[in-house]
């Protein structure tokens, strides 16, 4: 009977289904209710929209730091059961710059885990950078990386349920439902019972093109913008070069003035996109593919994982509002999610 | 209230014992009504959410019926109730929560408490009773029309066949594929559909139920004299008795023998670093609990002393004398702030406020004093289970190879010499790594004389992280027979026995550790679990409040807690009790920091 059922097949709800698979609970106990699965596109749905990577734009408050270390350290178990890299999950080397020096929490917490890892010279630094470094990270190719994780899950046992809710109690969808995850994403913000109105989306535009002769990850993070280049793995050599972060813009639309200053930023952070373009070294030379916008699901005062009684032995799990992270820190939230679910009652 | 006295205050207790009591003589009959009825989900002893009565399901029959499709959302009293939701935030989320599962489904959920007591006094005409609560309901239902839901239900179908695995799956696939035309169709009966499920699963349950009976928990059962002892005053032998304890450490400990044995590898070439290196890193799995958190100055007055006096050595006698465990922890906390470097009072700190029901407080603690002695034995074994408790499982482990490298290191270099490399990162192979090393050292002290019950507790709690309770409850009995006026370990076994839904056990294990420490907050606060399990909500509410009550110093005013370290899992559980209780009014006043008085009325703590 379906004792855990979680609302949402976003990267997070596909995360926390796998944690509550390591802690031992029956496949069969578990459903995913979800409006859009993946192969699904939606401005609602998020997850395959994303980027994908590992990357040092989260804060550095102790739980998200835990978060990335944890989905950093664990990812390898997950890529090995879901066949390896091709299931669309990859490790490329990512040179990261900051504007702004981080915190030295952050540094810490990174330098302690990051595989490869090395501190980018000062005076090999691009103009305006404050800091740098090189490290392995890990590439998703998120349409691709949700079906087969999707497809994991349901040969084990798991139920999917495609399904638009409008009140999160419907989602008790039997008297045995003992525990709802509450893994909307953006949708925690109009979802019936939950309406978080912290909830708000992050915009991104990305422009995908054709590059075989890229295959790294560079970032950089500044004051007001994020530019980056991110190797999107077996997909036929597509580069994701993007990017936005546009507070509470809503819609899907794609622009053309965005999508040139995104090659601009781009080429200039990383010439080699241009000087090593088998198809010529202008601009006008790169075979775009795609120009598609996401909304990050993002959330006034951070992702929220929490648990609450709602009814009679009846508990309500919260795990959203992962905004630009939610592939690169989901493994550790769901990991936090699920522990609070499974928390015994009684106290040794 | 302050229990320094001891004895005579059983008579407070005494009231709720009475009470207690009668309950569960009353619950008994009603546990073994239920069990006799076909439409039982799981049968296991007291958790009465996994009944599935026909009432449960006629409700559930209600609940989907309701929630068609979206045009229901067009109703007025909905939009008003989501407009309630949405500008009423967090502390009313209960209350709008029934009303919220009242809305979607024209008939409450069903309320368990108030029934019970009246039902069950009626004795043999409970099924009468029963049958006349169901009757206006069916009628109810009946007079409602089933409106049709999306196609979804058919994929349900499909996949409720528990025979099928795969092929179910790819049912789903196909059927979501062709869905979407479907979905404006209405050719699906959910009702129907849903009650079919519900006889399918139960036939199948009740056949693993059948072949499963166990005879002596029958007979158990069939024996009332095994409750719980009128007399609060219960001897150590009784209880004892009662939890059914053979000739323990022989038979055991040879078990254990055997279990270790099997597990015997190969060797390889040593590698001491790596194995500790990769322990270390799942220490870390884990967000950091930050540092503790002092009470305010004016809160405690340990902190005043006279230099002659040594807070610390206060904290001692209080905690010899019965005194409250927040009492104890103010004088070491002030110990600590005459001296940061106290490793002992760090110690003690961290033991009484886990034993407080403080967990995080007494976690940070605990951190802190291995910070200081990475080696305290103590300090390692009570992290090790807060770790459990919360469910750091992965820390707990590793915690608990660092107790037994202290206390066994010539096991662990062995074990390390043969398996350098860490390879399984998951929690199986974890634990399995570390019960290997307890095992052996288990092995060590075959005989009762010299056995460790440390050692056996370490066990005992490994088997706890997997389920596999009866190995636990095996492993705190070792330990019990050594350390049998223990309180702690009385309510470990107690939790053990509560987790295998054993609660009336657990009740009379926690009650042992009760007697033997009244202010043992952690006890109550177990007790409180349990009586709601077994539909106890009053004696709940009421050992819940005793414990909170607990948490109340001289001197600091409002008779309201201490400001930090406040017990979330006391108020998180009263909560539960008075949401079973249906008692909105009594809700609404829990909230960290309350005062206990309005309660004093109905409840007796």
């Amino acid at each position: 009977m379906t004792k855990y059922v979680i609302v949402g097949s976003g990267i997070i709800g596909l995360y926390t289904a796998y944690n509550l698979l390591l802690r031992g609970v029956s496949p069969r106990e578990i459903t995913i209710v979800a409006e859009h699965l993946p192969g699904d596109e939606s401005i609602n749905y998020t997850s395959p929209y994303a980027g994908g990577n590992f990357s040092c734009i989260t804060d550095d408050d102790p739980k998200t730091l835990f978060y990335d270390k944890h989905t950093y350290t664990n990812l390898s178990r997950l890529q090995k059961e879901l066949g390896g890299a091709p299931c669309g999950l990859d490790r490329y080397i990512s040179t990261e710059y900051w504007d702004t020096k981080p915190s030295k929490e952050k540094i810490e917490s990174l330098a302690s885990y990051l595989q490869e890892y090395e501190i980018i010279d000062q005076m090999n630094l691009p103009m305006g950078v404050a800091y740098g470094i090189k490290f392995r990270s890990w590439n998703f190719n998120c349409p691709k990386f949700l079906l087969n994780f999707q497809k994991y899950l349901q040969e084990k046992g798991i139920r999917f349920i495609k399904r638009k809710l409008t009140h999160i109690t419907q989602a008790y969808l039997t008297s045995s439902t003992k525990t709802v995850f509450n893994c909307t994403g953006i949708g925690a913000h109009k979802l019936g019972g939950v309406n978080d109105t912290n909830v708000y989306p992050t915009r991104g535009q990305v422009v995908v093109i054709k590059a075989p002769h890229i295959v790294e990850n560079v970032m950089r993070w500044g004051e007001d913008y994020a530019t980056y280049i991110i190797k999107r793995p077996y997909s036929k050599d597509q580069l994701i070069l993007g990017g936005y972060m546009q507070k509470d813009n809503w819609t899907a639309d794609t622009y053309k003035h965005e999508t040139e200053d995104i090659l601009k930023r781009t080429t200039e952070l990383f010439p080699k996109i241009l000087a090593d373009n088998p198809y010529g070294n202008d601009l006008k030379d790169l075979e775009i593919l795609r120009v598609v916008s996401g909304l990050r699901p993002s959330r006034y005062g951070g992702v929220r994982i929490e648990k609450s009684l709602v009814e009679h032995n009846k508990y309500l799990v919260h795990n959203y509002g992962a905004s630009g992270y939610g592939y690169q820190a989901g493994l550790g939230m769901g990991y936090e999610a699920v522990r609070l679910a499974l928390a015994r009652d009684n106290n040794l | 209230m302050s229990f320094v006295g001891g004895g005579a205050d059983c008579s407070v207790n005494g009231n709720a014992i009475a009470q207690f009591n009668k309950h569960t003589q009353q619950d008994r009959s009603l546990q073994r009504q239920a069990a006799n009825q076909p439409a039982i989900l799981q049968s296991q002893g007291f958790k009465q959410e996994n009944l599935m009565n026909a009432r449960d399901r006629q409700n559930l029959d209600n609940f989907m019926n309701a929630n068609n499709g979206q045009n229901s959302f067009q109703f007025q009293p909905m939009r008003h109730e989501l407009n309630m939701i949405h500008n009423h935030q967090q502390p009313q989320h209960q209350h709008n929560w029934s009303a919220e599962f009242k809305t979607h489904s024209p008939s409450p959920i069903p309320q368990v408490a108030a029934p019970i007591a009246p039902i069950a006094k009626t004795g043999s005409p409970l099924n009468a009773q029963w049958a006349n609560e169901f009757q206006p309901m069916d009628q109810a239902v009946a007079r409602q029309n089933p409106q049709q839901m999306n196609a979804m239900p058919s994929m349900m179908m499909g996949a409720y066949r528990p025979m099928m695995s795969m092929p179910m799956m790819t049912n789903n696939v196909a059927q979501q594929q062709q869905q979407t035309p479907q979905n404006q169709e209405v050719q699906v009966d959910w009702d129907d559909h849903f009650k079919q499920m519900e006889e399918l699963d139960s036939k199948v349950e009740e056949k693993i139920e059948e072949a499963t009976a166990d005879p002596e928990e029958i007979a158990r059962e069939a024996s009332p004299d095994f409750v719980i002892d009128d007399k609060y005053q219960a001897t150590f032998q009784e209880v004892w008795d009662g939890l059914n304890s053979e000739a323990i450490e022989a038979d055991f400990i040879s078990q254990q023998y055997e279990d270790f044995k099997n597990t015997q590898k190969e060797t390889f070439p040593p590698d001491m670093s790596q194995w500790e290196k990769d322990f270390s890193r799942y220490v870390s799995t884990r967000a950091h609990f930050g540092d503790y958190q002092f009470e305010d100055r004016q809160n405690n007055q340990f902190l005043d002393l006279p230099a002659e006096n040594d807070p610390y050595e206060i904290g001692l006698q209080l905690m010899e004398n019965g005194a409250k465990l927040s009492e104890a922890a103010l004088a070491f906390e002030a110990a600590i702030q005459r001296d940061e470097g106290h490793i002992n009072a760090w110690l003690k700190l961290g033991e009484v406020q886990t034993q407080n029901e403080k967990e995080i407080a007494g976690i940070s603690a605990l951190e802190k004093c291995l910070e200081l002695n990475p080696e305290n034995s103590e300090a390692l074994m009570t992290l090790a289970i807060s770790y459990i408790n919360e469910g750091y499982d992965n820390a707990a482990f590793a915690t608990l190879e660092r107790w037994i490298s202290t206390k066994y290191p010539q096991i662990v270099d062995k074990a390390r010499a043969q398996n350098p490399e860490i390879t399984d990162e998951d929690r199986f192979s974890l634990n399995k790594r570390v019960t290997e090393l307890f095992l052996k050292a288990a092995q060590l002290s075959p005989s009762a004389a010299n056995m460790d019950a440390d050692v056996q507790m370490g066990l005992g709690v490994l088997f706890y992280a997997n389920e596999e309770f009866d190995k636990t409850i095996d492993c705190f009995k070792a330990a019990l027979s050594i350390r049998p006026d223990d309180p702690v370990l009385w309510n470990r076994l107690g939790a053990s026995l509560a987790n295998s839904n054993r609660s009336e056990e657990a009740v009379d294990a926690y009650f042992k550790a009760l007697q033997l420490k009244p202010t043992f907050v952690r006890a109550r606060y177990n007790l409180g679990v349990s009586c709601i399990n077994i539909r106890c909500y009053k004696e709940a509410a009421e050992h819940l409040l005793s414990g909170l009550s607990m948490h109340q110093v001289e001197g600091v005013e409002n008779d309201s807690t201490l400001n930090h370290n406040q017990s979330t899992a006391l108020t998180e559980t009263l909560k539960r009790a008075f949401i079973a209780m249906d008692r909105r009014d009594l809700l609404e006043l829990v909230k960290p920091g309350m005062d206990l008085t309005p309660f004093r009325k109905e409840f007796n703590f």
